[in-house]
């Protein structure tokens, strides 16, 4: 989802900036400013395996997702979705994609995370909402994260 | 049971390339291109023809010297725009096979106007025939568009069905009505009104017509937009992804229709400047050589490149053209058709070569 796996990175990271100056001039785009702009986002963002022309297809899981949010955060959104951002991905990459996201809301980002990792949602919500059904179940103050309780209101147990 | 399951000693084992070198992209089709040869050369044996006297005399009518390599160059011209045609719709995996009815009508188009302003100087007359051909091309592809975007009609089908009417409609025209386009004069054998002299293409090089030279512009202006446009860069997108086009704010369905029109336009120019270069008339029989299809093996040969494509088509023109020399030494014209087929064939297979690498490894050296 929002990612084209047979083209490059450096096409995937524009996605969003290709309509804007400086990378369109007109009904033209410049490849320029696209490798320009990929290239500081590789480097901010420490995405490992890319080189400009390869498919984005075959970097490592991690790497995909430092990608995708490199571009979205770069495009200064007020609000950022991010669902099950770390699902699949191993330890180290959890964790880089995490301190992303963690330094983002920090620089002021509005994140909504969902998410059924409760160690992620621990490590990184400031309010935890449950959700069941589609409904929200209830609200837990993060100083007081229980898993027991959050388990018994994911199962449905808090619904009135 | 564990015996059979024994792996050999050694075995050969697949590696994903990450990008193929110039060298592989190169060699890769040269190899098919001989591996086809070789396949071609067996059935001329059996045939009881000698294989290496039929490649030296492709050859000599092909490329031989200024008359026969006009002649291919002619015959190119119109197999460079319905590649491009198919490269451009393609590579957003939109399947247009009709090209051979957007040339038709293109042809249609170009000739009417062509005989309705007879009067017209020529640097007013050409431009207007050719804008003519394409604005032909570019509607009979539109049908096909409209239906795809607002009836999910398959553009496979409605491309070819387009090319049956296109095929009769300009058989009536000539040979089933005294139309517009019809030569009064001719009754026996029907033949096509002549457009007035001013409207033929300028020739440069013997026989060789201008058309060629703007076959080959188109392709660069193609390459050019393909990758500098926002509209290139749209087609990729959604060719790779259309999820991924419309995530990102594009809309499907208004490039749906703009690719198809362009490819349909790009046909239609075949049409157009095979009318104005070379038939000077609306000639059924001449348009009706399957053209739109080869220009789908040139494109494909070339891996959509619309650069690369232009010399594919020059070579694949040199095979046809080579046909009737062939035949005066008794060999038959459906072993160039055989040759063209395999050599499709084996760049298509030879593909797989380029995404991935064979290694020869030691039993316990396979990762």
């Amino acid at each position: 989802m929002g990612l084209a796996s047979g083209l490059s990175l450096k096409d995937n990271l524009a996605l969003k900036a290709y309509r804007r100056a400086p990378i369109s001039r007109g009904p033209f785009i410049s490849q320029k400013e696209i490798r320009k702009m990929s290239a500081r986002l590789v480097s901010e963002y420490d995405i490992r395996g890319g080189r400009d022309e390869l498919p984005i297809g075959l970097l490592s899981g991690g790497n995909l997702q430092r990608s995708i949010i490199a571009r979205e955060i770069s495009e200064n959104p007020d609000v950022l979705l991010a669902a099950s951002p770390t699902r699949g991905l191993d330890l180290a990459a959890t964790d880089s994609v995490r301190r992303l996201l963690a330094d983002a809301a920090e620089d002021g980002l509005g994140i909504l995370l969902i998410s059924e990792d409760l160690d992620e949602i621990r490590a990184l919500a400031d309010r935890i909402v449950v959700m069941f059904e589609g409904e929200i179940v209830g609200e837990i103050d993060p100083d007081e994260f229980d898993l027991e309780i959050i388990g018994l209101m994911m199962a449905g147990a808090g619904r009135s | 049971m564990s015996t059979a399951l024994d792996a050999p000693k050694a075995r050969l084992h697949l590696e994903a390339r990450e990008r193929a070198s110039l060298t592989v992209r190169i060699v890769v089709p040269i190899v098919s291109i001989l591996i086809a040869s070789i396949f071609t050369s067996i059935a001329m044996v059996i045939d009881g023809h000698s294989p290496i006297d039929a490649f030296v005399e492709i050859y000599h009518s092909a490329f031989g010297g200024k008359n026969p390599l006009v002649r291919t160059l002619l015959l190119s011209t119109p197999l460079i725009f319905t590649a491009l045609a198919a490269a451009v719709a393609f590579r957003m995996k939109i399947w247009n096979i009709g090209g051979d009815g957007q040339l038709m009508m293109g042809a249609v188009a170009a000739s009417g106007i062509a005989i309705f302003l007879s009067g017209a100087p020529f640097w007013i007359l050409i431009p207007v025939i050719l804008i003519a051909g394409s604005l032909g091309g570019l509607l009979w592809a539109g049908v096909a568009a409209v239906l795809k975007v607002f009836f999910k009609t398959d553009e496979v089908i409605t491309t070819l069905m387009l090319t049956f009417i296109a095929s009769h409609y300009m058989e009536y025209l000539i040979f089933g009505s005294f139309s517009y386009w019809r030569d009064p004069e001719s009754s026996t054998y029907a033949t096509g009104k002549a457009i007035p002299e001013v409207a033929e293409l300028p020739r440069f090089w013997g026989r060789l017509h201008i058309g060629f030279l703007i076959a080959v512009g188109a392709g660069l202006l193609v390459w050019w937009a393909l990758k500098s446009s926002r509209w290139g860069y749209e087609t990729r997108v959604i060719g790779d992804s259309p999820t991924a086009g419309r995530y990102a704010g594009m809309s499907v369905s208004k490039n749906i229709i703009i690719v198809l029109c362009v490819s349909g336009a790009l046909a239609g120019l075949a049409g157009a400047v095979e009318v104005v270069g070379i038939n000077h008339a609306l000639q059924p029989t001449a348009l009706q050589t399957g053209v739109g299809f080869t220009g789908i093996i040139a494109a494909s040969i070339a891996r959509m490149h619309p650069l690369m494509l232009i010399p594919v088509a020059v070579f694949l023109s040199g095979l046809v053209s080579s046909g009737t020399s062939l035949q005066q030494m008794g060999i038959p014209i459906d072993i160039v058709l055989l040759l063209q087929g395999l050599v499709l064939l084996f760049v298509a297979a030879g593909e797989f070569f380029l995404h991935y690498r064979v290694r020869y490894a030691p039993r316990g050296e396979v990762a």
